[in-house]
C-alpha cells in the first residue's frame, strides 16, 4: 500500500537557515519523521500532517492570530466529538436499580450531564430511545444541557421500536446523524471523562500517535470512540465490499480489530493504553 | 534592520521583505527595525484590527526609525471613478493584491500616536497615500 508523505514545502511552520529546512515550529519533523530532504531543501514527512498550512494561510490570519499562528493551527485540528448514547429504559438488568422510570431516567440525566461538562463543546448528542413515554423527559434534558443559549451542540433521538438481536444495529441506526470527527458510543448511566477531548488532541495531535480506535470494555456502547470516517468507509456493521470485490463481513469492532493485526503499528487500542499516554 | 512588510515584492533588495504578520512578528524583535515599509499591507486587515496591528508594528521600531506607509486611498480612488478619470482595468490594476479594509490617509495618521509625521503625500496614478513617520518615543 502506498504511504501518505507530507512535503513541507512552501509551509509557513518551515524553520530555515539560509535556502535549507532545519525545522518546523511545531516540532512535527521530529514526531512524524523525516523521509528525505528535497531538491528545495524542505522536508518529505515521512506521514501525513494536518498542521501544513502554506504561506497564504498566514496572510488570512487576523493580527491576534498572527502573534501564534501554531496555537491557531492547532485550534484548528482540535478534534470534534460527537455521543451516541444507548438508552437502557430496562435497568433491572444492572441489578443495581430498580425498575423505575424515576432510576433509568436519572441514568441518563448523568450520561448527558458529563458530555455537557466535557471541557469544550460536543458537536452533537444522539440518544436511542426504544419507549416514547421517555421523549419528553429526554427533549427537556436537551434543552436544559445543550439548548440554544446554552452550548452549540446538536441533539437528537433516534427512536426505535424494539431493541435489535444485534446491539452494534444500533450504532448504524444512529450514524445517519453523524458529522465529521469522533464518535462516542456510550451506555445510559455511564460517565465521560470531562478531558475527553484534551486527551484525543493530545494523542493524535500532540505526541502524533497514529489511532483509530480505542475499543469498548464490553459491548459496543461501553464506551467506543473511532473516527467517523472510518464507518462509514468499512459499512459500519455491515458486509463492506471493496473495489477489487473483495469483501469482509463481521461487526465493525471485528474488522477494526482484524485490520490492526495486519497493520505494522498499533491503532486500536484498550482505554488503559489511552489514558496511560 | 530594514524591514519591507507588503503582500508585494520588495523593490529594494536591502530590506527584509516579510509576508506575513506572524513572519514579521517572529523575525524582528522589539527596537531592532531602523525603518519599516507597509506597502498595502494594512489593507489586507479587518479595519477594526489596523490600530493593534499599527501599535505592532511601531513597537518593532527604533526610536528615531522611520515608519513609511503607503496603501490605497479610498478617496483618491472614489474621485478618479466620479470624474470618470480612469478605466475599469486601471481601477483593477490599483486594487489588485487581498483587502479587508477600506483606507484613507487621514484615518491612518491619526493611529500614529507616538510617531512625529515627516511627509504625507499622494500619488495620482496608483491613488496611493504615503505617510512617512519618525518614531519619537
Amino acid at each position: 500500500m502506498k504511504k501518505i508523505q507530507t512535503s513541507c514545502k512552501d509551509c509557513c511552520f518551515i524553520e530555515k537557515q539560509g535556502d535549507s529546512q532545519i525545522g518546523c515550529s511545531l516540532n512535527r519533523h521530529a514526531l512524524l519523521g523525516v523521509e528525505s530532504l528535497q531538491d528545495d531543501g524542505s522536508f518529505m514527512l515521512d506521514r501525513f500532517c494536518n498542521t501544513y498550512r502554506p504561506e497564504e494561510w498566514a496572510k488570512s490570519l487576523s493580527v491576534k492570530k498572527s502573534l501564534n499562528p501554531e496555537a491557531t493551527v492547532l485550534e484548528e485540528v482540535f478534534p470534534r466529538i460527537g455521543f451516541f448514547i444507548n438508552f437502557n429504559t430496562d435497568p433491572e438488568d444492572t441489578g443495581e436499580y430498580g425498575d423505575d422510570v424515576i432510576v433509568c431516567e436519572e441514568m441518563l440525566a448523568k450520561t448527558l450531564e458529563s458530555i455537557a461538562n466535557i471541557e469544550g463543546t460536543p458537536s452533537y448528542v444522539i440518544v436511542i430511545n426504544d419507549r416514547v413515554e421517555h421523549n419528553q423527559f429526554i427533549w427537556e434534558q436537551f434543552f436544559r444541557l445543550f439548548g440554544d443559549k446554552v452550548k452549540d451542540t446538536k441533539y437528537h433521538i433516534v427512536q426505535i421500536e424494539t431493541k435489535p438481536e444485534k446491539v452494534e444495529q444500533l450504532v448504524d441506526e444512529s450514524f445517519k446523524h453523524a458529522e465529521n470527527g469522533w464518535i462516542y458510543t456510550i451506555n445510559s448511566g455511564d460517565v465521560v471523562d470531562s478531558s475527553i477531548l484534551k486527551n484525543i488532541h493530545n494523542y493524535i495531535n500532540i505526541d502524533m500517535k497514529k489511532l483509530m480506535m480505542v475499543k469498548p470494555s464490553g459491548d459496543v456502547f461501553s464506551s467506543m470512540l473511532f473516527p467517523a470516517f472510518l464507518f462509514k468507509f468499512l459499512n459500519g456493521n455491515k458486509q463492506k465490499i471493496f473495489q477489487d470485490t473483495t469483501s469482509t463481513e463481521g461487526s465493525f469492532l471485528t474488522k477494526m480489530e482484524e485490520a490492526d493485526k495486519r497493520s505494522p503499528s498499533k491503532t486500536v487500542i484498550t482505554w488503559e493504553e489511552f489514558n496511560a499516554s | 534592520m530594514l524591514v519591507y512588510l507588503s503582500q508585494f515584492d520588495s523593490p529594494d533588495e536591502n530590506y527584509k521583505q516579510f509576508q506575513t504578520l506572524s513572519s514579521f512578528h517572529r523575525g524582528v524583535l522589539d527596537s531592532e527595525a531602523t525603518s519599516i515599509v507597509c506597502d498595502g499591507f494594512l489593507r489586507t486587515f479587518e479595519y477594526a484590527e489596523i490600530p493593534e496591528l499599527l501599535k505592532l508594528i511601531i513597537k518593532k521600531l527604533r526610536i528615531n526609525g522611520e515608519l513609511v506607509v503607503k496603501d490605497l486611498d479610498i478617496d483618491l480612488v472614489s474621485r478618479h471613478i466620479l470624474d470618470q478619470r480612469v478605466d475599469l482595468a486601471t481601477i483593477n490594476e490599483v486594487c489588485r493584491g487581498s483587502s479587508k479594509s477600506l483606507l484613507l490617509c487621514e484615518a491612518v495618521e491619526g493611529l500614529l500616536a507616538g510617531l512625529e509625521i515627516t511627509a504625507k503625500q499622494f500619488d495620482e496614478n496608483t491613488m496611493t497615500f504615503v505617510i512617512k513617520a519618525r518614531r519619537v518615543q
